[in-house]
């Protein structure tokens, strides 16, 4: 009888996965603190889950230039990449924990469950983490799995509400056939290349004897099934009710959380196997071939044009962002066209501008929210004046979010023009241009609302007071949205190291 | 007789998966997928893969559609009732055309191609319990936890959203 031959990978590897385990023994620690305190003291899973939080962040910020290491069996890879994108979720579910903390939708009086959210959210960053770090489909498939899961019970949190019940089960729905289409691509990948892994597919591909039309069904197929996790049209059916319906703090995480992951993902798989690098002779071809960059440079059209339309007209303010979420999408998709490095190191950057302005957008909302219990454009009439602070925040973000000068949206808007001018695609960006003066529109009706518009006579003009750990979120936020519109130059540096250390790593 | 058996347990397969999505009674829809499961499985014996063909008869066909029914039972069988509401006409070619689009693309390619274009030969010892054992808790062992994170997070969603019933606005 034979016997197994079974290589168990090293565990000295999980030395340079500390914050994800660091985030999964957090998420089992909370959970076990809920259930000691059978709920009642909600404050013990969230303090565990802030503490497993900040720990990470802190190793993730030491482990910030890793050199490039291919860990635990060959299925992840630490890198810059992952390094920038760990941090920027931890980031990302750092703020919607404390966050939630403060919003009435979770912690209200009648809310259940309080405990678990913290927990959800803490796995949620890691499962995010490993999507940023796969190498392997399987990895990729199970990441992107395990985020939809979370979000799943995430957009249903309110499970007395029926918006929220609608929009758990939609995005169920929707995820479970993106899924199926994208396994069919990967599929048809792995049959035609034998690999699981990045590169052997890669090499795989430009080995030759590969079918150009096979290979254009696969990729449209695995890009369809990704952009159902980007919500890029026309995969983003689900987005508008899902952020309506869910509770405003779980909105915040999905529209910047599981897209940047998505982001991730697809600038590692497709850059991997498909981008002209070091071994370049084969692959510039096959991009050609499959005529990549147009493929991609329709659906970032469509998808900002479709997004910024529809925005308009919405009168409800967490409807809007959702729509406008779709349309950052759009831009950030410029950056992906050519898959050259310039593109993707503005892609990394208007992530983390994006995750700045949008995070700060909706943190708005839920702390409007918790007052006036409504999201619709009237009730924002005066708030300029009720809350002038977080007002004023909140027109920081949206100008940001609109790509006025002065702020981070534009520095990152201007490299993503870069990108595509650079290879000569002017028909892109002069429509993310029109695009970007649409949008104007859009969001400063919210701002008119808030500072200009006259309130109706007898309307309710006595001043919020916001929690003061919403103040200081905010600031957080703010800050930086303005700040990183002046002095780029770091945050940029950092992108493209992040980038270079992927391209040169292979 | 290879080429038979495919398409037979293919046609099975999506036989099973139509019947199951456009039943109005669950249990009867469970049946079916059982259905579905199995034809699954003969499609895995079919691709060098027994042991897996196998496990997913024993597993998926046979506990777990055991515990589905328990639970359909549990909840009194729901029979959808009311109106029947067809879909309109004109969107059927919406949901029709893309996979028979794909479907037809990539089956003429193949037979004109063959199908070397989509595939690669198999490694030797493909597929054997002892290459799966190998794999599962030896390279892949970090997916394989990952796996378990994910039924873990859906069990306790399962719970937070289902678990005893307060005031539920539809009831």
């Amino acid at each position: 009888m034979e016997l197994l031959n079974i290589n168990i990978p090293d565990w000295a590897d999980l030395a340079w996965w500390l914050p994800e385990a660091i985030l999964c023994g957090t998420f089992l620690v909370a959970l076990l603190a809920d259930l000691v305190v059978r709920g009642r003291r909600p404050w013990l899973p969230f303090a565990v889950s802030v503490a497993g939080l900040v720990t990470a962040g802190a190793y993730a910020v030491a482990a910030l230039d890793p050199g490039t290491r291919t860990i635990l069996g060959d299925l992840v890879v630490v890198d810059g990449l992952a390094a920038y994108f760990r941090l920027l979720f931890i980031f990302v579910g750092l703020v919607t924990v404390l966050f939630a903390w403060t919003a009435e939708e979770i912690m209200g009086r009648t809310r259940e469950n309080k405990g678990e959210f913290f927990a959800l959210t803490v796995l949620m960053t890691a499962a995010m983490c490993v999507m940023a770090e796969a190498k392997d489909l399987l990895m990729l498939y199970l990441s992107m799995e395990a985020v939809g899961i979370v979000s799943y019970v995430m957009a249903g949190y309110m499970r007395t509400s029926l918006r929220s019940t609608e929009a758990s089960l939609k995005y169920v729905i929707f995820g479970a056939v993106s899924s199926a289409i994208m396994l069919y691509g990967l599929s048809l990948l792995y049959g035609m290349t034998g690999s699981m892994q990045f590169d052997g597919i890669r090499a795989g591909l430009m080995g030759g004897q590969v079918d150009d039309f096979g290979l254009l069904v696969a990729v449209i197929l695995v890009i369809a099934g990704m952009s159902y996790k980007i919500a890029a049209v026309p995969f983003h059916y689900w987005a508008p009710d899902v952020y309506e319906g869910a509770p405003t703090p779980v909105s915040a995480l999905f529209s910047v959380g599981p897209k940047a992951a998505g982001f991730a993902l697809m600038i590692r798989f497709f850059y991997t196997t498909l981008a002209a690098g070091p071994d370049a002779a084969g692959s510039a071809g096959l991009v050609q071939q499959i005529n990549w960059p147009l493929l991609i440079a329709v659906m970032s059209a469509v998808t900002m044009t479709y997004g910024n339309l529809v925005a308009l007209r919405q009168l409800n303010v967490k409807r809007m962002l959702a729509y406008s979420s779709i349309a950052h999408v759009g831009y950030l998709l410029m950056g992906f066209v050519l898959l050259t490095e310039t593109g993707l190191q503005a892609i990394l950057f208007y992530l983390l501008v994006y995750a700045l302005m949008n995070l700060g957008a909706f943190l708005f909302v839920v702390a409007i929210n918790n007052h006036l219990r409504s999201e619709h454009l009237d009730d924002y009439v005066g708030l300029g004046f009720r809350a002038p602070w977080a007002g004023v925040m909140m027109v920081v973000f949206l100008a940001s979010l609109t790509g006025v000068p002065p702020f981070a949206g534009f520095v990152g808007k201007w490299y993503l023009f870069i990108a595509v001018m650079d290879k000569q695609w002017f028909w892109l960006a002069i429509i993310a241009a029109l695009n970007s003066v649409v949008s104007l529109y859009y969001y400063f009706r919210v701002v008119k609302a808030m500072f200009l518009t006259r309130p109706a006579e007898g309307a309710n003009l006595s001043p919020l007071k916001l929690h003061w750990l919403q103040y200081v979120l905010l600031a957080v936020l703010a800050i930086p949205t303005l700040g990183l519109g002046l002095f780029f130059g770091q945050f940029t540096g950092l992108a493209d190291r992040a980038i270079l250390m992927m391209t040169t790593g292979f | 007789m290879e080429t038979f058996l495919f398409w037979f347990c293919g046609a099975a397969m999506v036989l099973g998966g139509l019947m199951t999505v456009v039943q109005r009674s669950a249990v009867v829809s469970a049946v079916w997928l059982i259905f579905a499961f199995v034809a699954a499985a003969g499609i895995f014996a079919l691709l060098h893969a027994p042991f897996v063909a196998i496990l997913q008869v024993l597993v998926y066909a046979g506990a777990i559609m055991v515990l589905f029914l328990f639970v359909i039972m549990m909840l009194q069988g729901p029979v959808l009732e009311g109106e029947r509401r067809r879909m309109k006409p004109a969107l059927w070619p919406a949901v029709a055309i893309p996979p028979l689009a794909v479907l037809v693309l990539v089956g003429t390619r193949i037979a004109d191609h063959g199908t070397a274009a989509f595939t690669t030969p198999l490694p030797a010892g493909f597929g054997s319990p002892t290459h799966v054992a190998e794999l599962l808790l030896g390279r892949y062992l970090l997916a394989f936890e990952l796996i378990s994170i994910a039924l873990l997070v859906a069990i306790i969603g399962a719970l937070a959203i289902g678990k005893e019933e307060r005031k539920l606005p539809w009831k």
